[in-house]
This record gives C-alpha cells, sequence and structure tokens, in this order.
C-alpha cells in the first residue's frame, strides 16, 4: 500500500482521529502480513492478507498499516531496525513480520505511541515525536500512523 | 560496544536522579537538560554539574498533553518554550529494553522520553573507530570521563 499523507478535514480534531485508528487498528489482530514496504514518503507500509494488485507492480492487502513518525522493530532482547536504519536495509530486517500474525495492538496516551506484537515474537514500536499531531483546531490535520484496506468500512473509519 | 556505551551512560544516571533542572538548552536535534551550576563554555553554550542529552527521537509531555517532540520543534525559541521545566526536580528514571529508552520523570508530571531508533546503535560487536559509537542520550557533567569507556566496569567482566 503506497500512501502519502492521511489528511482529515477541516475542523475535525486529530485527537478524535488518534482515537478512531487506536480503535481500528485492532482489526489487525489475527491477521497475517503479507508484504512489508518503505513508501515512497519514506513511510512504512504493512499490509495484511490477502495481496490484489493495484496498479503495475503494486499490491495492497487487505487491511494495512502505514507509519509515518519514528518506529523500531524489535523483540524483548534485541532490535532489529528502526526508523534511522538506512533505507535499503529496511525490507530484509522487516520480512521476518512476513506470514506472521498481528496480535495484541496497545497505545500508550497521551502521546499515542503504538505497540503491535506479532505472533513470531517480534513487536513494532511507534513513537509520534511531533506535537502538531495533537493540535485540536489545525485546519489541515494529518495523523502519523493509521490503519486502512477493505476489511474497513467508511462506517468504521468515521 | 554500542550497547556498552548505553549501559555506561545508564550507569551515569543515578547521580542525575534528586536533582534540580536548572535549565534547557536545544542545540538542531539535541536537547540538554542541565542539572545543578552551570556556566557557558567556549561555544555560549551551557555546561552543569550534570546535563543529560538527547539526540533525534524525544517528546515532552506534561501530564496529558503534548509540550514537545523532536519533530517538529524549531530551535528557535525552543528552550523558552521549554523553560518550564526549569526548577523540576528528576524524582526517577526508566531505561527500557531492548531499546533503551529512557524516560526522565520529573516533578509536577513532567515526563522527557528518549525513543532511540537506530538499530546501530544496538551493535555488540566491536567498533574500531570510536566515532562508529551511537548513543542516542548521554550524561555530562562533573567528574564524568569523556573517555567513559576507560572508567566503566561493565558488569560480568
Amino acid at each position: 500500500m503506497a500512501s502519502g499523507f492521511q489528511t482529515i478535514g477541516k475542523n475535525t480534531m486529530t485527537r478524535q482521529a488518534f482515537e478512531a485508528q487506536t480503535r481500528l487498528v485492532q482489526r489487525l489482530t489475527g491477521r497475517t502480513c503479507s508484504q512489508v514496504a518503505i513508501g515512497d514518503n519514506d513511510e512504512l507500509v504493512i499490509d495484511f492478507g490477502e495481496l490484489e494488485q493495484t496498479g503495475p507492480g503494486e499490491f495492497d492487502g487487505e487491511a494495512w498499516l502505514i507509519v509515518e513518525c519514528p518506529w523500531r522493530l524489535e523483540t524483548d532482547t534485541d532490535v532489529l531496525c528502526g526508523w534511522e536504519n538506512e533505507e535499503d536495509e529496511i525490507p530484509e530486517k522487516t520480512s521476518v513480520l512476513i506470514g506472521h500474525q498481528a496480535g495484541e495492538a496497545t497505545v500508550r496516551r497521551p502521546g499515542f505511541d503504538l505497540t503491535l506484537r506479532f505472533a513470531n515474537g517480534y513487536r513494532l514500536r511507534v513513537f509520534p515525536d511531533c506535537v502538531s499531531y495533537y493540535a485540536d483546531d489545525t485546519a489541515s490535520l494529518s495523523i502519523p500512523w493509521y490503519v486502512g484496506g477493505k476489511v474497513i468500512t467508511e462506517a468504521e473509519k468515521g | 560496544m554500542t550497547i556498552f556505551a548505553f549501559e555506561a551512560q545508564e550507569s551515569w544516571l543515578q547521580t542525575v536522579a534528586g536533582k534540580v533542572c536548572s535549565a534547557v538548552e536545544v542545540e538542531e536535534a539535541t536537547l540538554h537538560l542541565h542539572f545543578g551550576a552551570t556556566q557557558p563554555d567556549e561555544n555560549a553554550m551551557l555546561t552543569a554539574e550534570r546535563t543529560v542529552s538527547m539526540h533525534g527521537v524525544w517528546r515532552i509531555e506534561r501530564a496529558e498533553e503534548l509540550v514537545a517532540g523532536s519533530g517538529d520543534l524549531e530551535t528557535n525559541g525552543a528552550a523558552s518554550r521549554l523553560a518550564f521545566i526549569t526548577g523540576a526536580t528528576l524524582e526517577r528514571f526508566e531505561v527500557s529494553q531492548p531499546g533503551f529508552d529512557l524516560d526522565l520523570f520529573f516533578s509536577g508530571q513532567v515526563v522527557v522520553r528518549s525513543f532511540p531508533c537506530n538499530a546501530r546503535e544496538y551493535a555488540e560487536d566491536d567498533i574500531e573507530d570510536d566515532t562508529d559509537i551511537t548513543v542516542s542520550w548521554w550524561i555530562d557533567g562533573v567528574g564524568v570521563p569523556d573517555d567513559w569507556e576507560e572508567h566503566y566496569d561493565p558488569p560480568g567482566v
């Protein structure tokens, strides 16, 4: 899934968007990672479920998670790679997730730090580091991690 | 080796606990929290009895409020925005594994978090060049040696 910022409409509060994403990220639990990539804007893109071709050489999963802020992939004892690693190192390192189910997703407030666990013992840690994400009155809002895909309905997106 | 560097830095954190933050500086992507008496150095930056520095990814919270983050903090004026930390006491700290995430808990419900996210920081192999040793946070101050590796006995060695 390749995408830029998810821009949310004028006068929408980013905290509401974060809360919505906190609910939606639970939909990844039990789904199998099918693809991991770095997008055009250096975002981390993790696809889940069956892949469907959307363009020449482009495939989307049934569900996906996009991360546009600092992240780290780790086990209980080791760090595999992270946001500041060289871009060409990341696809190979993150490929350990492919074929494994997402488990529990937890979100720590007030920063909306996401931890997504995988069945093979890896976990993705996401650490938003821009205060502007949390502004309540910004005209054009963006949030640093979000989920989507055809398994998530427009009604669920709110 | 860089894990060794993190462990060495962690060993100095105990000497900062309980101290009052006396000044805050932001230098490009690096946040400096000073403790105790300060004085300017030759570059007009402060030196202090103790300084905790964070480079890279960090965030400052106050209760349920996000106050500042490394991703969108402009250096100009940043120190004045963060001046509220001055006078707060470092009540405790946590270093979480495996990432050596550092959380500093101050009085007034202020929390400063560092999130290291370059796997190179966790290399265990010997590094030939000391400049290859990278850590996202470190301690400076009176009695803290620059050549820390000469003064640190890692556990179990």
